[in-house]
């Protein structure tokens, strides 16, 4: 009980920590789902396909693993995938207003800062729900998106901007091909895998998130790292936004509408502690492949993207009742 | 008055959590129109004991007697319904609703129909209000009310529940001295009503004044009852204290340097006022007064939790602005803060990160990578040092024992290696194995150097260990007294200063 | 006066802002003060309202008690959802003949069965799990529209699948000079007027506010906190399948994706410019009814005065993070009041 609570640190070493760790329950899933759908369906044996689609839903990912920080830290963050069409939005509208494309993705990098920083200033300094208020920032986001675009969507972006993800790391097969977005999010899930359980700056996150007035005590700025997340957060998601309008090669004011639940699903999958204080990286990158191969499982099933909202939103209640259902127990025990 | 059977009565009442014993074997009768004190020091198992009384916990052993008969409540519910109600420290009402509301709510439910007769309620209402003799009325809303409002309002609540036993958990901590006064007419009123009543304080000189009987507690076990008319306070410190405590304390002389801690005239309005003080090199300086004196407040002040409106620190002679923790830590200042579980530790995560928590830049590299090799290196000397009793350095430290977490508080900020030491009730609720253990190493900092200002409620703490005391009372500093003119009268006498003068202009 | 303003801070501001947003509109577009352009304004706004005005009564009670139901537009839609599907494949096919009242009725039935379903499963999870109300419904938005989706096969119930008298409810309604007002918008005020007297004169309403106001003393006071949760959120439900009949009959239509779509949003906003405090135990009926009035309001006056639809989300987005600061700076307000009250009373005593 107490062990996987020791610090969130990484790699299990023994046999002991393996089986106490927070991985273990979304590790053990994704066996089952693998072996689920390999022998159910032929494309999981076809890596091209599965290279491809993992593309479709890596620049998501990207984001999560920030969201896994925010979570840890105690807060929540439902507007990032407000946060990635406004600044694509904002980038393409720069763009057809003749700025060069280079600079418009730099625009649009800073509007996902800005987005960030104002849920920062929400949440950090003034000091209100973090949950409400980006349910509020999500529609002001996404908003924003509409105002400057409507209805209408926006592409012709120059060709070196489009499909980036289509720049092959390296091939194999035939067709197949590892894309250069596939690399940023593994090199991103390692940085931030560093920075979350390897520094002074994760041991403060998961301070705050378990203990916030004795993270105070200790002599940190509490608001000043949790709007650092809000930042970081926003950075990102910027960025995946504009990964994203490179791969759509257009952007419409509802790109990736209803995912705020996919990215909490991942995250608390991942065994975070959606009250703060535990969070794993190497959960949540288990938790994102996980959910990209359910995911993927259900689209060769023929179940269609709106139906699978079902399965998502029934998989984070599992994932939330879960782990309660152990101090549930605990709780009845010491009455 | 004896003879008559006791409305509650608790026989060999033990409780203990997960196998450790907080009450042994305890017996204590609660009589119809009498007030029975219960005194003890932090961690005696006061509170346990009427938790249990009022049906919070259940003991683990012995058995409840309600009039003679044998009685097990189930919730805190069960026995508010048998006449046994427990009014808090911290009273717990409902800030939004109004004062009727907060009298019926809840347990006029079920008697009748779904809608709330208001007329009847607010009639009702003020029918107890107007027993009580306050001056609140019904539809008042209970928001801007103070602490004691608030009390009259749980007391309200109890009576109009027809409640046969009140037992008061350290009512008066947060009250001033009027206030406090207009508690006991209520008490006295009560009392000849022929309630039963249940007083636990730590100011004994109110005890002797509101109390007819008076049960000492220690480390769990019942050390004694008398009436109060047959103890005086000295006695009761004696019992509550046991002999053990001279044997603990040895002050050790050393030499005392220059001025490292300066305050003058810090004001925070509403808490604390003008308040000047100052710590030397080597010097522990106590800081005396009751609960709610502003001790606590000013140690946060100059620590930089929730600094003060107006004044100065001076460290080293310098003017400092502390506005922050972390800049009080850049200046040297650490400090043991009170609440051990809220504001000292991450109770559930391990020791080493706790430990390490206030000094992570001197374990980081450059890049703020954790060196963990120097972090275990740093936790081990001073797990050694002090001693800490634990399985392994990644035990999450809500599994230790109160003095072992105390230990890890003490050794993350000596840790800091900061000269300014603040040690706010540094002993509280640790068992006096662990006492002395936290004494020695008191000592010990101080012949180190470090300036060191102690709060504590426990008098012969600072008898035995200060080398100076400031004495607070209501926000203000009304004593220093040196080593040679120390004893409790004094200090009790400037504690409670100001009420003393108010007492004069009363009369 | 001035006390009632203090007390009644947050409904004053609402009813301040009401007028504000009419006299700006009016401004902009003096045309609009004749008699039949101001008919048509509050006609469109009392169309608006009764679908939001129900669902907010569900929402206040949730935040009174400390929670949120982010559930409330996908339990609309599910509810109508199988309540459509009963007339489609039900009536449609096998009881042509029967009386179109009786089957309009069953229909509600069903869609309030659904509702109250959903809602006590959503209440259930909260209160006997205790899994924070923000995740749990969160998992159920998806969860409930999903299997809308599932139902739905791809089709959505059409208006030639609803009973034809349905849609009476929105378009008939009594006639008051040139304004109509709907049998919707009267459903809706009986219902405000139910709840009112429920949450001010009813043992459940007023333990409501208690286990928002503080759940240990509500506990310690014998209130069953669970059981008032599971209540609260069961009843949201309820007044969902309401709503999704409420839906169904405005727009003609019900849709796995647009039924409900967005809903949770507005209802939210209107609940906290009504003035119900996201740290729970306050709020009352008439404000949330004001904060109704005033969105309804904006979001008439947004298209009349010419400012394109696709400002809504924005200013629904802008209006909830308005809220929850204003809300901050009242409580900010009223604990400053009460703490130099004290600091007085103490001086006063000294």
């Amino acid at each position: 009980m107490s062990k996987e609570k020791v610090k969130g640190q990484g790699m299990p070493l023994g046999l002991r920590k393996l089986i106490h760790s927070r991985e273990l329950v979304p590790f053990v899933l994704l066996i089952a789902v693998i072996i689920v759908c390999v022998s159910l369906s032929e494309s999981f044996r076809d890596m091209t396909y599965l290279m491809k689609t993992l593309s479709r839903y890596i620049e998501l990912a990207m984001a999560t693993l920030v969201l896994t920080m925010i979570v840890t830290a105690g807060m929540i963050d439902l507007s990032v995938p407000s946060v990635m069409c406004c600044s694509a939005t904002l980038a393409a509208v720069c763009f057809h207003h003749g700025v060069p494309m280079g600079v418009a993705i730099v625009i649009g990098l800073i509007v996902g800062m800005v987005c960030g920083i104002f849920n920062g200033i929400l949440i950090a300094h003034v000091g209100l729900p973090a949950m409400i208020v980006t349910i509020g920032t999500q529609n002001v986001f996404r908003g924003i998106a509409q105002i400057f675009i409507g209805d209408q969507s926006l592409g012709k972006f120059p060709d070196w901007f489009n499909s980036w993800e289509k720049i092959a790391l390296f091939r194999f097969g035939t067709t197949g091909y590892v894309g250069v977005t596939i690399l940023i999010f593994v090199l991103l899930a390692i940085f931030f895998y560093l920075l979350l359980h390897r520094t002074s700056y994760g041991r403060k996150v998961f301070a705050i998130g378990a203990n916030e007035r004795a993270a105070i005590y200790s002599g940190v700025n509490t608001k000043s790292i949790k709007m650092s997340l809000f930042v970081i957060s926003g950075f990102v998601s910027g960025f995946a936004g504009i990964l994203t309008m490179s791969r759509l090669l257009l952007v419409r004011y509802d790109m990736n509408q209803n995912t705020e639940v996919d990215t909490v699903v991942m995250v608390l999958l991942g065994g975070a502690d959606i009250n703060g204080g535990r969070g794993s990286m190497i959960g949540t990158f288990i938790a994102i492949i996980m959910v990209f191969l359910l995911k993927t499982g259900l689209i060769v099933a023929g179940v269609t993207a709106d139906q699978q909202m079902f399965v998502m939103g029934l998989l984070l209640l599992v994932s939330v009742i879960i782990p309660n259902i152990k101090t549930l127990i605990q709780a009845q025990k010491d009455k | 008055m004896a003879e008559q059977t006791p409305c509650v009565s608790a026989k060999g009442i033990s409780k203990s959590f997960s196998g450790v014993f907080v009450l042994r074997d305890v017996d204590f009768d609660i009589r119809e129109g009498e007030v029975h004190a219960l005194v003890g020091e932090n961690g005696a198992g006061k509170s346990t004991l009427v938790k249990i009384i009022s049906g919070v916990y259940t003991p683990t052993e012995g058995q409840l007697y309600l009039e003679g008969e044998p009685a097990n409540f189930k919730s805190p519910h069960a026995a508010r319904e048998s006449g046994i109600a427990l009014i808090h420290q911290e009273p717990l009402t409902f800030q939004d609703l109004n004062v009727a509301e907060n009298l019926f709510l809840g347990h006029t439910r079920g008697k009748g129909k779904p809608v709330i007769n208001w007329k009847e309620i607010y009639k009702k209402s003020n029918e107890v209000l107007e027993e009580l003799n306050v001056r609140m009325r019904a539809k008042d809303p209970v928001r801007d009310m103070t602490v004691a409002d608030q009390q009259m309002v749980e007391i309200a609540c109890a009576l109009s529940q027809n409640a046969k036993v009140i037992i008061f958990d350290e009512p008066t901590a947060a009250l001033s001295y009027g206030e406090v006064q207009t508690l006991f007419e209520t008490i006295r009123r009560l009392k000849a009503q022929g309630k039963a009543m249940v007083f636990i304080g730590h100011r004994l000189e109110e005890i002797l004044e509101i109390s007819d009987t008076v049960t000492v507690l220690r480390d769990g076990r019942k050390v004694g009852e008398a009436l109060t008319k047959d103890v005086t306070q000295d006695q009761l410190v004696q019992m509550m204290v046991g002999r053990s405590y001279q044997e603990l304390v040895v002050k050790e002389k050393v030499p005392i340097g220059d001025v490292r801690l300066e305050i003058k005239d810090l004001t925070l309005p509403g808490v604390f006022h003008d308040v000047s003080l100052n710590v030397r090199k080597g010097e522990i300086v106590g800081m005396a007064g009751l609960v709610g004196a502003g001790r606590s407040e000013v140690a946060s002040a100059v620590f930089g939790v929730a600094p003060a409106k107006k004044g100065q620190i001076f460290i080293d002679g310098k003017e400092v602005s502390i506005k922050n923790p972390r800049q009080a830590m850049q200046l040297g200042v650490a400090m043991v803060s009170e609440d051990r579980a809220r504001t000292g530790l991450v109770l559930p995560f391990a020791i080493d990160f706790n430990m390490s928590f206030a000094v992570l830049a001197k374990i980081c590299s450059k890049l703020g990578f954790v060196n963990t090799k120097k972090e275990s290196e740093m936790v081990n000397t001073y797990v050694d040092e002090l001693n800490v009793k634990m399985r392994d350095k990644e035990q999450a430290v809500q599994e230790l024992s109160g003095g072992n977490q105390q230990k890890v508080v003490i050794a993350k900020w000596l840790m800091t290696e900061g000269d300014i030491l603040i040690l706010d009730e540094p002993t509280r609720g640790i068992d006096v194995g662990a006492k002395a253990e936290v004494y020695r190493l008191i000592n010990e900092l101080a012949r180190r150097g470090k300036a060191i200002l102690m709060i504590s409620s426990e008098l012969p703490e600072i008898l035995q260990l200060a080398d100076r005391v400031y004495v607070m009372c209501e926000g203000r500093v009304t004593g220093e007294l040196n080593r040679e003119e120390m004893d409790s009268e004094r200090i009790m006498t400037a504690a409670s200063t100001v009420k003393k003068e108010k007492e004069a202009s009363v009369a | 006066m001035k006390k009632f303003l203090y007390k009644n801070v947050k409904e004053t501001a609402t009813l301040v802002l009401i007028l504000i947003v009419f006299f700006v509109s009016l401004a902009v577009r003096p045309e609009l003060l004749r008699s039949a352009s101001m008919a048509n304004i509050i006609n469109s706004i009392l169309m608006w309202m009764p679908l939001n005005l129900t669902m907010c009564m569900g929402m206040m009670m949730t935040v009174i008690i400390k929670d949120i139901d982010l559930s409330i537009g996908a339990e609309v839609a599910l509810s109508g959802m199988v309540a459509g599907i009963f007339w489609r494949d039900v009536w449609l096919v096998k009881m042509k003949d029967t009386n179109e009242v009786v089957i309009i009725l069953i229909g509600f039935a069903i869609s309030l069965v659904v509702g109250v379903l959903l809602g006590a499963l959503n209440g259930f999870i909260i209160a006997y799990m205790q899994i924070p109300s923000i995740i749990v419904t969160l998992g159920t938005i998806n969860a409930y529209r999903g299997l809308t989706y599932i139902l739905a096969h791809g089709k959505m119930i059409t208006n030639y699948e609803l009973p034809p008298h349905l849609a009476d409810l929105s378009a008939k309604g009594i006639h008051i000079g040139p304004l109509l007002v709907p049998w919707l918008i009267l459903i809706a005020l009986v219902i405000v007027v139910i709840f009112f007297f429920v949450l001010r004169y009813s043992h459940f309403g007023r333990e409501v506010y208690a286990v928002g106001s503080n759940r240990t003393a509500a506990h310690l006071r014998g209130i069953n906190c669970k059981k008032t949760e599971l209540m609260v959120f069961t009843i949201t439900g309820f007044l969902a399948g309401i709503v999704g009949m409420m839906s169904a009959s405005r727009f003609g239509y019900v849709n796995p994706q647009q039924t409900g779509n967005g809903l949770e949003f507005v209802v939210i906003s209107c609940t906290i410019i009504g003035g119900v405090s996201v740290s729970g135990g306050s709020g009352n009926v008439i404000g949330v009814f004001l904060g109704c009035t005033l969105l309804g309001t904006v979001n008439t006056m947004i298209s009349t005065i010419g400012i394109p639809g696709t400002v809504q989300k924005f200013v629904y987005g802008i209006v909830i993070v308005l809220a929850l600061l204003i809300d901050k700076a009242v409580t900010t307000m009223q604990r400053n009041r009460a703490m130099d009250a004290k600091s007085a009373r103490k001086e006063a005593t000294a």
